[in-house]
């Protein structure tokens, strides 16, 4: 072996290692509970999914294949993005985890060597993760539609070099900002990146219908699930028609359009950001402490004698430094939830505010949601079909749990290396998840509702069916908020630098587990109380209705409309509320354990 | 007011903190010196409730630390070794999140914010971002979070590190007018010269073990004649080799150079 070749070994074997370490970290052999997590928690997954899938494709299936179509897409698109982003993510992680960049480059080893080792990490990581989650979507096509297999299979593999070219862009992009790029660039270009993993993602997904329908999907029966290769590409199918309309025919202008669109709103959020909140605030911060006068609070000496010895400054030169002092939960947070679970609150807020970081997670939904409501606003059939309507609120309740998951999912691993105050501080793991609780929820509730509020009074939705609906909205989002909050207690990982390596790879694995039984149970549930008002009663009562489904359906039918909705509503309701009580008792348990 | 008893931490089959015994009087300055990867900061994390005891029991004043984790924590304030602290919050904000933790109404914590930044020099960037700080700093709004509640028991690992002569003598002459006022201070250093002429009370842990304890003379009554606090400090952990083993390589360097 020559000693090049050796170099190479020893510096792939280093980075697998480390790796290694770095996803399985944990004194107490964490990779062990991952691993009984993973397959616990699969299947679950695979009962939950499957039994989900049946309802979903049985019941309402039934009467509205399009709906039926749209929901195994969205559900389908949601497991797609979950790898996408956790794909970038961890190429993001594997050229920044170990900070060895530095060191790699400081050694007489080529660059290409460099990138080409941890590229092949990279790759190797985002198959492993399309193999964990990959297989519920193959599952659903081959069961949607056998005839057209080699189709989905296809879909698959498009997914798996979806991936693998997010990844491949973060390595790309990691590598040029260690060796390249400014410091005051960077947050800039990691807007670009998402942008173009975003863009392509839109891009290929808006040609795939067509690709389908030219190689035998569209022909397939429109009875059955035929249009599920094309409902995969949701954002395609969401855009397309607005770029269209503004654009005249063809694929090119609005992918430039999108392109540009999307790229101008990222840097220029992201600049923004950094000009308001970095420079914006410290120069005014700066020019406003100039402009005061110093206060002149104490006499030489005066000071250590109140601190030392008790008692206080005299009240009104105190004043003056403590009426600059933003008290974090003296207003409505510490009157609502306690001086200790306000002032939480408060400073989770005001982080929320100040760090591009924290914000940047809201983005994605907003900018899908911002893209519906256009398509809501030009395209009329979207308000005048209730199947596409109710399809779409679905599509922006899947959208909530998204981003009030990634907002309570870092509520505790955002504390990063800071966590010691609140462990030395006299505050419970209850009081402290309560507080992060609701440090998610607020703006993630705020914001679906405002948006939700929005598309329902652009289709004219009865304002009965509003307030039922926001309800829905917000106890859908409580409850994925409150897992996505106690998953982040369990397995956090201070010590990283970015806000988004913050959880270890078994927390990753055990949230999107615990996300899709939760979302599953909650379809189920509500599909099963509100399927009888839309089938008609031969379904369930003819001589073919035989198995639990249709004596559940017997049994929803029995009830009459009005307790069957208050009977479905609760149960929903009680799933919500305990997928925020459990998970944050658990949680608690292990925060009040947790060593740093 | 802090009490030990057979505190003892294990990371598999390493024992980083062996079976340590300990007692703190109030109102005394207690060093806790030794070298790097004694156990120092591992008996302070156990006091404070940042790890959990292997075995073992600590009492913060009537409160044991495991049992009644958040009794004991309300009377107590810690300083880390290396201030890491919300970046994204100005001084003033940090001191009044410190405050809130310890459930101080806002108006007496603003005042005691404002009190603390004054002592420590700090009003000036009251309204900075944190994340704007330097190093020392941030040790000082560290200290200022530790005791903005007016803790009884008080914590510092390695308080002075990164500061500059000025405010390292201020944190010392605070920490003497604190146990003047009946505040416990335990703090492990270093540098021995603080520990020499501030501490009450000394103990030298090395290896995970309680190797000495007693006042700097008593210590130095075991010593030899003349012996300082550092002498004995090398002498009991260790370090004379170290120096040893530099004067010889001093040596060999001295005679290669010469046979050039």
């Amino acid at each position: 072996m020559s000693r090049g070749t050796r170099r190479l070994a020893a510096l792939w074997k280093a980075v697998i290692v480390t790796s290694w370490r770095w996803l399985w970290s944990g004194r107490d052999r964490r990779w062990l509970q991952t691993l009984s997590a993973l397959i616990g928690g699969l299947a679950v997954m695979g009962g939950v999914y499957a039994m989900a899938r049946f309802v979903v494709f049985a019941v309402v299936g039934l009467i509205a294949p399009q709906a039926t179509a749209g929901l195994l897409g969205a559900s389908i698109l949601g497991i797609m993005l979950f790898m996408v982003i956790t794909a970038v993510g961890l190429s993001f992680s594997t050229m920044f985890f170990a900070d060895d960049l530095t060191l790699l480059f400081a050694t007489p080893l080529p660059v290409s060597w460099v990138l080409g080792v941890k590229m092949s990490v990279v790759v190797a990581g985002a198959a492993g993760v399309f193999a964990v989650f990959g297989w519920p979507v193959l599952w659903a096509y081959l069961g949607a539609a056998q005839a057209a297999w080699w189709v989905y299979v296809l879909s698959l593999v498009y997914g798996l070099a979806l991936s693998t070219v997010a990844a491949g862009i973060g390595v790309l992009f990691n590598l040029a900002i260690a060796r390249f790029i400014p410091p005051r660039l960077i947050r800039q270009l990691y807007a670009v990146v998402g942008v173009l993993a975003f863009v392509v993602f839109y891009a290929t997904s808006q040609l795939l219908p067509d690709w389908f329908a030219r190689h035998g999907a569209g022909e397939l029966p429109a009875s059955n699930l035929s249009v599920v290769g094309q409902r995969f590409a949701l954002f395609g199918w969401l855009v397309s028609p607005m770029l269209r309309a503004a654009a005249g025919s063809g694929w090119l202008l609005p992918f430039l359009t999108l392109l540009a669109a999307t790229g101008l709103i990222f840097v220029f959020s992201a600049g923004l950001a950094r000009e308001g909140l970095y420079k914006g605030w410290s120069a005014f911060t700066e020019a406003g402490r100039r402009a005061r006068p110093r206060p002149v609070l104490l006499a030489p000496g005066e000071a250590q004698v109140t601190v030392t010895r008790g008692g206080t400054v005299a009240a009104p030169a105190a004043a003056s430094v403590a009426d600059r002092t933003a008290a974090l939960g003296g207003g409505w947070a510490g009157a609502w939830l306690g001086p200790r679970r306000g002032v939480i609150l408060g400073k989770d807020l005001k982080y929320l505010r100040r760090d591009v970081q924290e914000w940047l997670q809201l983005f994605m939904p907003v900018i899908v949601i911002v893209v519906l409501l256009a398509r809501f606003i030009i395209d009329p059939s979207m308000r005048s079909d209730p199947r596409m309507v109710q399809l779409n609120m679905g599509f922006l309740a899947f959208l909530g749990i998204m981003a009030g998951g990634s907002m309570g999912l870092y509520a505790i691993p955002r504390e990063g290396n800071a966590v010691w105050m609140l462990r030395t501080a006299p505050i419970s793991g209850r009081d402290v998840l309560l507080a992060k609780f609701w440090a998610g929820y607020l703006p993630s509730a705020a914001m679906m509702l405002a948006f939700g509020l929005l598309i329902m009074v652009l289709t004219h939705t009865p304002v009965s069916l509003m307030a039922v609906t926001a309800v829905v909205m917000l106890l859908v989002a409580a409850g994925s908020n409150g897992i996505a909050v106690a998953v982040g207690a369990m397995y956090p990982r201070f010590g990283a630098r970015a806000l988004k390596q913050r959880l270890t790879g078994a927390g990753s694995l055990v949230y999107m587990v615990a996300q899709l039984v939760y979302a599953g149970l909650v379809t189920v549930t509500a599909g099963l109380a509100l399927a009888v008002d839309f089938l008609p009663p031969e379904i369930w009562q003819g001589p073919a209705s035989g198995g639990t489904l249709m004596a559940l359906l017997r049994f929803s039918a029995a009830m009459g409309p009005g307790l069957r909705h208050l009977f479905g509503g609760l149960i929903v309701a009680v799933i919500c509320v305990l997928a925020v009580i459990l998970p944050l008792e658990l949680a608690a348990a292990r925060l009040d354990n947790l060593e740093v | 007011m802090i009490k030990a008893r057979g505190l003892t931490k294990r990371y598999g089959d390493f024992t980083a903190v062996d079976a340590v015994d300990l007692e703190v009087q109030k109102g005394e300055l207690f060093g806790f010196l030794g070298p790097n990867g004694a156990g120092k900061t591992t008996t302070i994390k156990m006091c404070t409730g940042l790890l959990r005891p292997t075995a073992g029991q600590v009492w913060i004043g009537p409160y044991d630390v495991t049992a009644q984790p958040l009794q004991a924590k309300q009377i107590m304030g810690y300083v880390p070794d290396e201030p890491l602290l919300y970046e994204k919050l100005t001084g003033t904000e940090f001191l009044d999140f410190m405050g809130g933790l310890w459930g101080m109404e806002p108006d007496r914590r603003r005042r005691r914010a404002a009190e603390l930044l004054e002592l420590l020099g700090l009003t000036g960037a009251a309204t900075d971002l944190v994340e704007g700080y330097s190093h020392g700093m941030k040790q000082k709004l560290a200290l200022a979070g530790a005791l903005i509640h007016e803790p009884q028991v008080l914590f510092l690992d390695e308080p002075t590190v990164g500061l500059d002569p000025r405010s390292a003598r201020l944190i010392k002459d605070l920490l003497r007018g604190l146990c003047q006022r009946g505040v416990t201070v335990f703090m492990s250093t270093h540098i021995m010269e603080i520990a020499e002429r501030m501490c009450d009370r000394v103990a030298i842990i090395d290896h995970g073990r309680i190797i000495a304890t007693g006042t700097v003379d008593e210590l130095r009554q075991r010593g030899g004649p003349g012996e300082s606090l550092e002498d004995i400090f090398l002498r009991l952990t260790g370090g004379e080799e170290d120096r040893e083993l530099i004067a010889f390589l001093g040596d060999n360097a001295a005679t290669r150079s010469d046979g050039q």
